[in-house]
């Protein structure tokens, strides 16, 4: 697991300010395990840009198209496959290959997600202490907050 | 805040006059006699008003002394307040409006005479509405100056919540001003009916009533873009502050799940509650029972996190545009 969790992908796609990055960058240069997971997000991010494959299905219509009347049709032929677990039931193997390949696209998906987008954030700290004295203002009392002097006692005055 | 006033005044004139009626019907009537009751109240908001008319009008100093029980441990303060003529207040500890909330939520009645910090008081008893009538706060009003000396709030058992004194009061002489050095004057701009309803309808949430017989008495647009709304039963005070945009991250408090979504809480009183929900941030704060405060929360919206979590179907959803705009050679 990263240990800057979603900024290392922000940072192989170059989206992080200059701050950000800086931190990114003195991590790096003391953690191996970063290093490797910067080496293969971005080793991902290459094979996707720079190598599509193409569906078997397009290959075979471009072969089609290209041969000469009268010559028969190179078909690629499909590997020999050996009989597994599931042999002769089809469809429980596509739907345990879809079901893994969903799993990996979750993974992969919540892996390069990266940081939250920012959302505005409220104007004045909700926490400080202006609310307070805002309120008991606006009540004409006296704040417990600020100058008063806030002692406990041992035992509250009893009502008369 | 004149019409609050003037309707105050117009009822306590109406209710004198029947005070006289009442009086006279007094030994053979029933306790429970509506018209009894209402020019009992009337006696004692009359006295009370009084009070609040006196402590504005003269030139005053003490020191105010509050007892808090709110949050289990008792807290005790004291501070010392002055009172000038020319309006700079630095606490009144007394605010007419408050008064003619607390005439439409409770029945008041002169209860007697009492002793105060050894001066001779008025007490002032403020029941719950109903026929067990639970007590829920007490006033003492000074016999001699007229003002208020000491005001108790109970919470619905019964038990005390805060109490607040009035101790080594001095009366200037009317000409004269006291200076004052911490002032607590109000900021930002008070909203009237059109101001509210001109927020209301920019999508700014503006309840007039909140849980508890809390009503909206004042709102404020404070600076920065802060809208406050305050409300009061007459005895307690509640005050929303209402933000456009998510809370920062805390660190600090305690974080808790009311109304299925989270809220902050702040150590100490008076008590502090932040949230966000629908892209506002709320804090809460007030001095009512904590009870009453978490009725007021269940009341008012939750949906999202207080802490902008971030879930697994936005996370999923971001890493697949972020694929997708990898396999896109012109991005």
């Amino acid at each position: 697991m990263s240990h800057l969790g979603g900024d290392l992908t922000a940072f192989v796609d170059g989206e992080l300010d200059h701050a950000a990055r800086e931190r990114v960058l003195v991590h790096l240069g003391r953690c191996p395990a970063c290093r490797g997971e910067v080496d293969l997000l971005r080793g991902v991010k290459s094979v996707l840009r720079s190598e599509p494959q193409a569906p078997d299905d397009l290959t075979r219509r471009i072969l089609a198209s290209s041969a000469a009347p009268g010559l028969p049709v190179l078909v690629p032929r499909p590997a020999a496959r050996r009989p597994g677990l599931l042999a002769g039931h089809a469809r429980a193997r596509r739907t345990a290959w879809g079901l893994g390949a969903l799993a990996l696209g979750v993974g992969g998906a919540l892996a390069v997600a990266g940081p939250p987008p920012r959302a505005p954030v409220a104007p004045v700290d909700p926490t400080s202490a202006g609310f307070v004295v805002e309120h008991t203002s606006t009540a004409n009392e006296v704040p417990f907050a600020g100058t008063t002097a806030v002692v406990p006692v041992a035992d509250p005055l009893p009502p008369r | 805040m004149r019409r609050l006033r003037l309707a105050a005044a117009l009822t306590g004139l109406g209710a004198l006059i029947c005070a006289g009626q009442a009086r006279a019907l007094l030994p053979s009537e029933p306790l429970v006699d509506e018209t009894l009751v209402i020019a009992r109240s009337a006696d004692a908001l009359a006295l009370l008003e009084r009070a609040a008319l006196l402590a504005q009008a003269r030139s005053w100093s003490a020191t105010q002394r509050v007892v808090s029980l709110a949050s289990g441990a008792p807290l005790v303060t004291v501070t010392s307040v002055q009172h000038g003529v020319d309006g700079h207040g630095a606490a009144d500890a007394l605010d007419p409006r408050l008064f003619s909330l607390l005439a439409t939520h409770y029945e008041l009645r002169v209860a007697g005479q009492a002793l105060c910090a050894g001066h001779r008081a008025q007490v002032v008893e403020v029941r719950r509405p109903g026929l067990r009538g639970v007590l829920a706060g007490r006033f003492w009003v000074d016999a001699r100056s007229g003002l208020l000396l000491r005001r108790e709030v109970l919470n619905a058992a019964g038990a005390l919540l805060r109490r607040t004194d009035l101790l080594d009061v001095h009366l200037a002489s009317p000409a004269a001003t006291l200076s004052t050095t911490t002032t607590t004057s109000l900021h930002g701009e008070h909203l009237d009916a059109a101001g509210l309803a001109a927020m209301q309808a920019a999508g700014w949430p503006t309840p007039r009533a909140l849980p508890g017989g809390l009503d909206l008495y004042e709102a404020r647009w404070l600076p920065d873009e802060v809208l406050q709304l305050a409300y009061s039963d007459g005895l307690s005070t509640l005050s929303l502050f209402v933000q456009r945009g998510v809370m920062p991250r805390l660190s600090t408090g305690m974080v808790r799940t009311v109304g299925g979504g989270q809220v902050w809480q702040a150590a100490g009183e008076p008590e502090r509650v932040v949230w966000a929900s629908g892209g506002l941030t709320w804090t809460l704060v007030s001095d009512a029972d904590p009870a009453l405060v978490d009725e007021v929360l269940l009341a008012l919206p939750h949906t999202g996190s207080a802490l902008a979590e971030d879930g697994v179907a936005p996370r999923v959803w971001r890493g697949m545009s972020r694929v997708g705009t990898w396999l896109n050679p012109f991005a």
